[in-house]
């Protein structure tokens, strides 16, 4: 077994890494490289890619060189292979320094491109055109190594690793898949299959024509098979009807017709003679019985003639009867009536009596309350008159005085003005106070002084002390002259507007206001007495007043004497209210006797109009009677009647006999044998007329086309398709039997290629049931993981989650390494964090895999959890501490450790 | 003094070869009336007394108008009478082809209808010749039977002429319709009962002939192909009755088995042994089981019999392919190719498989393909 195996690694200015960081006690088994996020764990993959993938001069090399280093990246792989180990350095940069060298530990050196291309050969892969290395150039490095966050895609086997795959079995491949030649055929197969199906299994091309052709012709000859039938069936038609036409014709059928028709109209006429002899005995009889219904008419009318002039002269002696009842019964009446109106007259008489009376009694008393009432108005008219009066004075009082509550105001106002001012003036002035000795005298100005006592000036003034002299007080200040004016001025004011309302003092005019409001205050009251004596005014209560004086002076002078005469008129009305109620009754009474006596009297002259009226009928009549009998006596019409009956019965005789012969002839047969002879014979007639007519038509119809020779179009035709339908047979055949060529290749090579995948399946089975019991992987023929089956149903790899799809990806690697590995093939595998998606569980067991599978070939695991793989089992190697760093970057990693550090400790 | 005729029947002028399509059933075609041209030079050759044709002269009623004017020209090259019966094909309805011909005025003299059950005198009155035409396609009643009634004079021949099946003695799917009696000579007295409507040349009964068509036109062997020369030389005694071969094409159906790699050559002899090619149609049958060489070698030797013979239709459709050792040996083929051939062998064993009637073929395909791409 051939194993590929790593033993070192160094980078340096490389990407992150511008210090070297070596890598170099790798084991061949299972080695776990964990480095803190940013530590370059994957940059470490990318330079080892890189050594071997890229070529050292290609463009892509400046990539990897760090930001602004003048020293080009490096790197450095110890690898064994095949028991020989090899050392491979790669400077990347197309200037002088780039560099490229495998030396091999048997001595063998190469350089520079022969370097690479010898690599190339050695791992199996090809170098990028164009940029920089993609999985489909690096052979198996491509399939096995896989980058970080693509871990969970499907596994696709590059042309490169599946050639490398497929390697492994080559020789099973070839059988199965019948080598370059079975390729071949199939392709071959394929294109003829193509030639007659489309890719959805359509006819196409010729084939599609055929079958176009076959229906087309069909359908022709269909159509001319149809035409041949038509002509065929109206030939048909033409030998039949001639048959008809030929039977009508041997069998007489329309002169027998005929014959039937003549036969029925001769049994028709017959029937007619009877029926006249029918109708002749009903209008006789209907003569008769009219002659007959003549004498009865005139019968009944003498009996009628009779009878109604007994009638007449019953209706008379029954008016009498009733004219003399009801006129004993009017002069009751009469005398009734007679006997009330006397007695209502009487009544009315006493009625009148009574009625003066109580209007004088009344008058008396309307008098008695007039008198009152005038006392009484006469009294409040003079009460008011007095009002009047008062407030009238009242008002006159009041309008003397002139002054107002607003001119009382301005004299408030003025007067506290001047005060103001006198105050101020007095203020400013000179005190002279003065204690004259008895007897001693003094002038101030004009005035004396005497006694005690004190003077306040205000202007220059004398003073003369007899006996002394004379002194000038002069008081002090500049404004006392204009303090002095303004009380003078507010005084002038004063007293102007004292004067305005003619008043002397500002008191005086107050007490005038107030005067003017009580004259006012009266006056109001007054008003309202008035008001209330009066409300429609004095002259109307005057005229009120008068108006009563002169009813009752007018009712004085009615009454005269009875103006003081006493009346009882409660006790005048109640006897006149008597009578008044016994005249009322008797009134009723009258007319009621008047109504009923108009009644008799109109009964009396109906009575009368009645009894003159059937004088009149019974007299009309009679006469009526007399004249008829004199023209035929009552025993002659009684036998006209007898005569007239037994000829009717006659007749009716006569007639019966008529309609019994008419009967015993059947005429509803009679007349329905006419008809149906008649129809028939229509019928018949119409019929070979129709015939002889759709004989001619066919005959010239089928003549025209005839000559066309149908029969042999149909058998040309028939030939056509039939040709056509053995070309589409062929076809078909051969359709089919490639379809089922290109089927049966199909099938054996998808089988032959599933074969080829059992290896792949082989290998993974212990795999997947150690991650997840009792599933099975689904391989297809590409060898690609398509699936897995769990519990009978088959999952898509794509619709799993992405933790089992990362784990089935790494498993269906380990089964390629192994079976590469087996069949001799250098591998190693290489899983930059690739199952970042697994729970604890699922990793434990992948843990387990990785180990059992790194007993065949080298694993290496990169990844920033070290913490969850430090229990592989396998070498561990801490990134940051392969790399050597300036001071600077060795407190960063301190700090980086630390946070490490207290990450392992939580 | 004796009396000669020729006795044919079922020309069906006009019949199309549907199963012989192209050039050779062209050619079918037209030797129908080639037929009649040669029907009337041997009349005019033998100087017969006359041509009866029992019925079926035209294969319908509706053939092209060219086609009675042609038939009628074909016969030109004999002037004697000719008596022309309806049959079932062209049955002497009021619109017929017998109408048509006489309203298109092309009907020689010497050319009778019979289209009536009247009696026609011939030869001067020596020969009665009793007609009975069919009047629609089909009857249920012996239209013959008229012919007991009819008396003739002493000595004069009587000949019968029919179209349809005799009764009892034809195989009972030709008895359907329009029976004739097998004893209407002796019920008629008739020296000779000439009849149309079976196509081989065949004695049916006493004195009672079935003429057969003149130019074979199916696949069975019932030898059509003649005509009569029949030969009244005595009233009431048995005529001479002579088979005139005369048809131009002959229509041979064989089933061939094919049983191994020699088979080929068997098959190729037999072929040739038919004679002349281009007047011989095949219909060819194979059973058997076939390797795919073999195979391959028997479809390029029947290609090679259908372009030596007027035509050759082949029914392989019971013939097996089954690709022996050697077959798979010699195209070379491993893995699925391998596989996909015992599959479709499979199928091809399998008569219930729905695709036994393809496996066959398609490995021929596959036989022939791969041959190809070794080439």
């Amino acid at each position: 077994m051939s194993k590929l195996l790593f033993k070192s690694i160094e980078v340096e200015q490389f990407r992150q890494f511008r210090s070297s960081v070596t890598v170099h006690d790798l084991t061949s088994e299972l080695n776990v490289i964990a480095g803190s996020n940013e530590a370059g764990k994957s940059t470490l993959l990318l330079a080892v890619r890189a050594a071997l993938f890229d070529r050292y001069k290609s463009s892509v090399g400046e990539s990897f060189r760090p930001y602004g280093a003048k020293v080009s990246p490096k790197v450095c792989l110890v690898f064994e292979l095949d028991g020989v180990e090899y050392r491979l350095t790669k400077v990347f940069s197309r200037r002088r320094d780039g560099e490229a060298a495998l030396v091999a530990s048997d001595g063998h050196r190469w350089e520079g491109p022969a370097a690479e291309d010898f690599l190339a050969e050695l791992l199996g892969f090809s170098y990028a055109g164009r940029g920089g290395s993609r999985p489909e150039f690096q052979g198996l490095a491509g399939l096995l190594w896989v980058e970080q966050a693509k871990a969970y895609e499907r596994v696709i086997l590059t042309d490169q690793s599946r050639e490398q795959v497929h390697g492994v079995f080559e020789e099973e491949m070839r059988e199965l898949l019948g080598g370059g030649q079975g390729e071949a055929l199939h392709r071959r197969i394929t294109t003829l299959q193509g030639e007659y199906f489309t890719s959805r299994d359509k006819p196409r091309g010729d084939y599609q024509r055929l079958i176009e052709r076959e229906v087309e012709l069909k359908r022709r000859l269909q159509d001319k098979q149809g035409e041949l039938e038509e002509y065929e069936e109206k030939v048909d038609h033409l030998e039949q009807k001639q048959a008809v036409l030929r039977a009508y014709r041997e069998d007489r059928t329309l002169e027998k017709a005929e014959e039937r028709v003549k036969s029925a109209k001769a049994a028709d006429a017959r029937l007619a003679e009877l029926r006249t002899q029918v109708q002749a005995g009903t209008d006789k009889l209907g003569r008769k019985e009219a002659e007959l219904g003549g004498v009865k008419q005139a019968f009944d009318n003498r009996n009628k003639l009779i009878s109604e002039l007994n009638e007449a002269q019953e209706s008379v002696r029954a008016a009498e009867r009733a004219l003399t009842g009801k006129e004993g019964e009017l002069k009751v009446l009469n005398q009734r009536r007679t006997e009330l109106k006397k007695g209502l007259d009487e009544l009315n008489a006493r009625k009148q009596q009574k009625d003066a009376e109580l209007s004088l009694a009344r008058d008396a008393e309307t008098l008695r309350n007039l008198v009152a009432d005038h006392d009484r108005l006469l009294g409040i008219f003079k009460d008011a008159r007095d009002a009047d009066s008062e407030r009238r004075g009242c008002a006159s009082e009041r309008d003397a005085i002139c002054v107002t509550e607003k001119a009382v105001s301005e004299l408030k106002k003025i007067e506290r003005a001047r005060d103001l001012a006198n105050e101020r003036l007095n203020a400013a002035a000179t005190c002279i106070e003065h204690r004259l000795h008895a007897g001693a005298a003094a002038l101030l100005g004009d005035q004396p002084l005497s006694g005690d006592g004190s003077v306040m000036l205000t202007q220059r003034t004398e003073l003369q002390v007899d006996g002394v002299g004379q002194f000038s007080i002069i008081p002090g200040g500049e404004d006392l002259d204009v303090l002095r004016r303004n009380v003078e001025s507010k005084s002038q004011q004063l007293a102007q507007a004292l004067s305005d309302v003619d008043a002397d003092s500002v008191t005086s005019a107050e007490t005038s206001l107030n005067q003017k409001n009580d004259f006012n205050s009266q006056a109001a009251q007054y008003a309202a007495t008035l008001r209330g004596l009066a409300p429609e005014g004095l002259p109307v209560l005057e005229d009120q007043v008068s108006a009563i004086k002169a009813k009752m002076e007018s009712l004085q002078q009615k009454l005269g004497d009875n103006a003081n005469k006493e009346f009882d008129v409660g006790n005048l009305e109640e006897e006149v209210q008597s009578l008044q109620d016994q005249v009322a009754e008797i009134e009723s009474d009258v007319i009621d006797e008047d109504k009923v006596l108009q009644k008799h009297r109109e009964a009396l002259a109906g009575l009368r109009a009645e009894k003159t009226s059937a004088e009149r009928l019974a007299e009309g009549r009679a006469t009526g009677l007399e004249q008829s009998r004199g023209e035929t006596a009552d025993d002659q019409l009684r036998k006209d009647v007898q005569d007239a009956v037994q000829q009717v019965n006659v007749c009716v005789q006569l007639l019966e006999e008529a309609k019994q012969a008419l009967n015993s002839e059947n005429p509803e047969a009679v007349e329905i044998e006419v008809e149906r002879s008649n129809r028939a014979l229509d019928d018949i007639r119409q019929e070979i007329e129709a015939l002889d007519r759709d004989v001619r038509d066919l005959k010239v119809e089928l003549s025209a086309i005839g000559q066309k020779g149908l029969a042999e179009e149909v058998a040309s035709f028939e030939t056509e398709y039939a040709f056509a339908a053995m070309q589409l047979e062929n076809a078909s055949r051969r359709a089919r039997a490639l379809a089922l060529l290109q089927r049966a290749l199909d099938d054996a090579l998808r089988q032959a290629k599933e074969s080829v995948a059992q290896p792949v399946t082989a290998k993974l089975v212990p795999y997947l049931r150690q991650l997840i019991p009792g599933a099975e992987p689904t391989v297809n023929e590409d060898l690609i993981l398509t699936g897995i089956k769990r519990d009978g149903a088959k999952e898509d790899f794509d619709d799993l989650s992405i933790g089992t799809r990362e784990q089935l990806a790494v498993l269906v690697r380990l089964a390629y390494a192994d079976l590469l590995s087996e069949a001799g093939v250098p591998v190693s595998v290489v899983l930059d964090d690739a199952l970042v998606n697994s729970d604890d569980e699922r990793r434990d067991r992948m843990k387990a895999i990785l180990y059992q599978a790194a007993k065949r070939y080298q694993v290496l695991i990169l990844t920033c959890h070290g913490r969850e793989y430090r229990d592989t089992g396998g070498t561990f190697i801490r990134l940051e501490e392969r790399v050597e760093r300036s001071e600077n970057e060795e407190s960063l990693v301190q700090d980086k450790q630390h946070a490490v550090m207290d990450e392992i400790m939580e | 003094m004796s009396v000669t005729f020729i006795h044919t029947a079922d020309w069906q002028i006009g019949k199309q070869f549907k199963n012989v399509s192209g050039d050779p059933g062209a050619a079918l075609r037209s030797q129908r009336l080639d037929t009649v041209k040669t029907i009337a030079e041997l009349a005019q050759e033998r100087q017969v007394d006359a041509v009866m044709v029992a019925g079926d002269v035209f294969e319908d009623n509706a053939v092209s108008d060219e086609t009675l004017r042609r038939t009628m020209n074909a016969m030109a090259s004999f002037k004697g009478p000719w008596v022309l019966l309806p049959g079932n094909h062209d049955s002497g309805l009021t619109q017929s082809a017998w109408s048509r011909l006489r309203r298109l005025a092309v009907v020689p003299e010497n050319v009778i209808f019979a289209d009536q059950p009247e009696p026609i005198e011939l030869c001067q009155g020596r020969l009665v010749v009793l007609p009975a035409p069919l009047q629609r396609r089909h009857e249920v009643r012996d239209l013959t039977e008229w012919f007991d009634a009819f008396h003739s004079d002493e000595g004069v021949f009587r000949v019968g002429i029919a179209h349809g099946a005799v009764t009892n003695r034809l195989p009972e799917a030709a008895e359907a319709q329009n029976p004739i009696a097998d004893t209407r000579v002796e019920m008629a007295n008739l020296d000779y009962l000439a009849l149309g409507d079976w196509h081989g040349t065949l004695e049916v009964a006493h004195r009672t002939w079935y003429a057969g068509t003149p130019e074979p036109d199916r696949f069975k062997a019932n030898e059509p192909g003649n005509v009569l020369l029949v030969e009244l030389n005595e009233a009431g005694k048995d005529p001479k009755v002579e088979r005139v071969p005369i048809g131009n094409y002959q229509w041979v159906q064989m089933a061939f088995e094919v049983m191994d790699d020699q088979a080929i050559s068997v098959l190729d002899n037999q072929l040739a042994a038919l004679g002349e090619g281009g007047r011989t149609l095949v219909r060819l049958k194979l059973t058997g089981t076939v390797g795919l060489a073999t195979r391959h070698q028997l479809d390029e030797l029947l290609d090679d019999w259908h372009a030596r013979l007027h035509f050759l239709d082949v029914d392989d459709t019971a013939l097996l392919a089954q690709p022996s050792s050697d077959d798979i040996a010699a195209l070379g083929v491993t893995g699925f190719v391998r596989d996909a051939i015992e599959a479709l062998v499979g199928i091809e064993r399998d008569t219930e498989h729905p695709d036994h009637g393809d496996a066959g073929r398609a490995l021929q395909i596959l036989y022939l393909e791969q041959k190809g791409l070794q080439k």
